[in-house]
């Protein structure tokens, strides 16, 4: 029962696509993922968040060379997180610390959470109703108030000088492995601020 | 006599609740889910998670959320009491997830009410993973519903948190919120126009993924597109849900140009392909689940351009549905190896289509 790929007549055709073809007319194509990705077309299956992130790690990794270090709790080590690209335990986080925090940043932009752990979800999903006259007032306040903060722009712009700074003092003293991590990371907050905060506004 | 929780997933006319039918843009924003994801302190992650301690936390979890009074229709269900027809049924109803129903071992359960539309699965990639779904765009009231659940499960577990990361997950992608938005969109004609290129370029330049029809790791299937976020840190939820809810008007209008110009230029080439789909679902006599689903997203957008007058849009988005592996067993009344669930589909198809006449 397995369909051919009309190009490769070898594969599997795992993208099927309608074109309409210069004179509108309607053509069907059978093609395998290799053909697909060179007929510009995106792949049946979309790169997994996992497969992007493995990606990020890999170069967020090549910091450091000490000896992979386990954790004490849970006994994974930073290669082993770093195949699966799954944490063993809570404490991971801790454990491989000077390691997450530039994952972090890699994946997410930030390293921090906004607000306390526990009361991220209750952060105030503010409801429309409540400004109607003689609304009730609103429920006890979610533990606590969102502290004031600096926009995300204003921080990664902070963050930026801070890495310039330490990327002059670091190949100064020729700790070019880490001049190559700090670059990265500097090319990274860059395209963000120019994409990403842009975008924010 | 209350129902049985199968009573949901066993019976046929429910198929396509969770499928929008009115409200603004429901031609092009099919449902939005959402979910969070969370872990409970104390135990190790899935990664780690040895059988016993899987056992720990599947009842640990079991014991509490069975006391939640959430709905009268709440059901916790083990996977391994249900058969691989019913989980698959589950999953098909987007219910649970690829993973749960397929990938992950051990033991895994499901929390669910469809009246609300939540689902709470239990060791997923998270011990945790809480989700609502709902037709169309409504994100604003799904998360302050997910928000409250969150919140009534978090005060009879603890969940593993840190005071700089927030929320801690499995994998890093997740930590802080734990939040995940996604919306289903049906885009037929920016991908006639190949124009759905630029979507995913716009979509990644926004850090927003977008996925397949049914989530991460899914094919792109029938012009479904699940665009979501992908930053989960760093942001309140409220901020991660305008992230994605700003891009939806762009793209719908973006999609109703395009729907727009090719009815204008190509109205031919447009209404061929359309009763060509629905003349191949209508007459058909073998057919495919993914052929099915592609036929069925041009009858959609037929239907949705008004070209089908007879057909409702309710009936295309149940079709959707039953027209997948396990619907087509449970219409069948049994289990059906491939080439007879393609035969029976192409028949279930054709009575229904010529129901409407």
């Amino acid at each position: 029962m397995t369909e051919f790929c009309q190009r490769c007549q070898t594969e599997a055709a795992k993208v099927h696509v309608t074109e309409i073809d210069k004179d509108g007319g309607k053509v069907l194509l059978h093609l395998c993922e290799g053909c697909a990705k060179g007929h510009g077309l995106p792949a049946s299956t979309p790169p997994t968040v996992l497969a992007v992130f493995k990606e990020l790690v890999d170069k967020a990794s090549t910091v450091s060379r000490t000896r992979d270090r386990q954790c004490p709790e849970c006994g994974i080590t930073f290669a082993e997180f770093k195949a699966k690209g799954r944490f063993g335990c809570a404490h991971d986080y801790d454990a491989f610390l000077a390691r997450v925090v530039p994952l972090l940043e890699r994946v997410h932009g930030a390293s921090e959470h906004l607000g306390p752990g526990d009361a991220v979800a209750a952060a105030a999903v503010p409801d429309p109703s409540a400004t109607a006259s003689g609304a009730a007032p609103a429920a006890p306040a979610p533990v606590l108030p969102p502290p004031a903060r600096k926009s995300a722009a204003d921080q990664a712009a902070q963050e930026l000088k801070r890495l310039r700074r330490e990327l002059v003092r670091v190949v100064k003293s020729e700790a070019y492995e880490e001049a190559a991590r700090l670059r990265d990371r500097i090319q990274a907050l860059e395209k963000d601020l120019a994409k990403g905060f842009e975008v924010d506004g | 006599m209350a129902e049985s929780p199968r009573d949901w997933f066993a019976s046929t006319d429910s198929a396509g609740d969770w499928m929008a039918v009115d409200g603004p843009d429901h031609d092009i924003v099919v449902t939005t889910r959402i979910r969070l994801a969370r872990n409970v302190a104390g135990f190790p992650f899935r990664a780690r998670l040895d059988a016993a301690k899987a056992r720990a936390v599947e009842s640990h979890l079991a014991e509490r959320l069975k006391k939640l009074e959430l709905a009268a229709d709440q059901a916790y269900l083990r996977l391994a009491d249900l058969s691989s027809l019913e989980t698959e049924l589950l999953f098909e109803r987007h219910c649970i997830s690829k993973d749960l129903a397929r990938e992950l071992d051990g033991p895994r359960a499901v929390f669910f009410s469809r009246r609300k539309n939540l689902s709470v699965m239990v060791n997923e990639e998270d011990h945790l993973r809480l989700q609502v779904l709902g037709p169309g765009r409504s994100p604003e009231a799904l998360l302050e519903q997910l928000c409250d659940l969150d919140a009534r499960i978090g005060a009879q577990v603890a969940y593993a948190t840190h005071p700089r990361f927030g929320h801690l997950t499995s994998c890093p992608t997740n930590v802080g919120t734990g939040l995940r938005i996604s919306v289903m969109l049906h885009l037929p004609a920016l991908v006639w126009s190949k124009e759905i290129e630029k979507v995913f370029d716009a979509a990644g330049k926004m850090k927003l993924a977008v996925r397949g029809y049914h989530g991460e790791g899914t094919s792109y299937v029938g012009d479904f597109f699940q665009v979501s976020n992908q930053v989960t840190l760093g942001k309140s939820v409220d901020r991660l849900l305008a992230d994605v809810t700003k891009v939806l008007p762009k793209l719908v209008d973006w999609e109703r140009d395009v729907r727009r110009g090719v009815r204008k230029e190509k109205t031919r080439t447009l209404e061929d392909r359309i009763w060509r789909a629905y003349g191949v679902l209508r007459h058909a006599r073998r057919m495919t689940s993914t052929e099915a689903i592609e036929l069925l997203s041009s009858v959609r957008l037929g239907v949705c351009l008004g070209l089908l007058p007879q057909l409702p849009l309710r009936l295309v988005n149940e079709l959707l549905v039953l027209s997948q592996p396990a619907h087509v067993q449970l219409l069948a009344g049994r289990e059906l190896d491939d080439d007879s669930r393609d035969l029976a589909r192409a028949d279930y198809l054709r009575k229904r289509l010529a129901e409407t006449g």
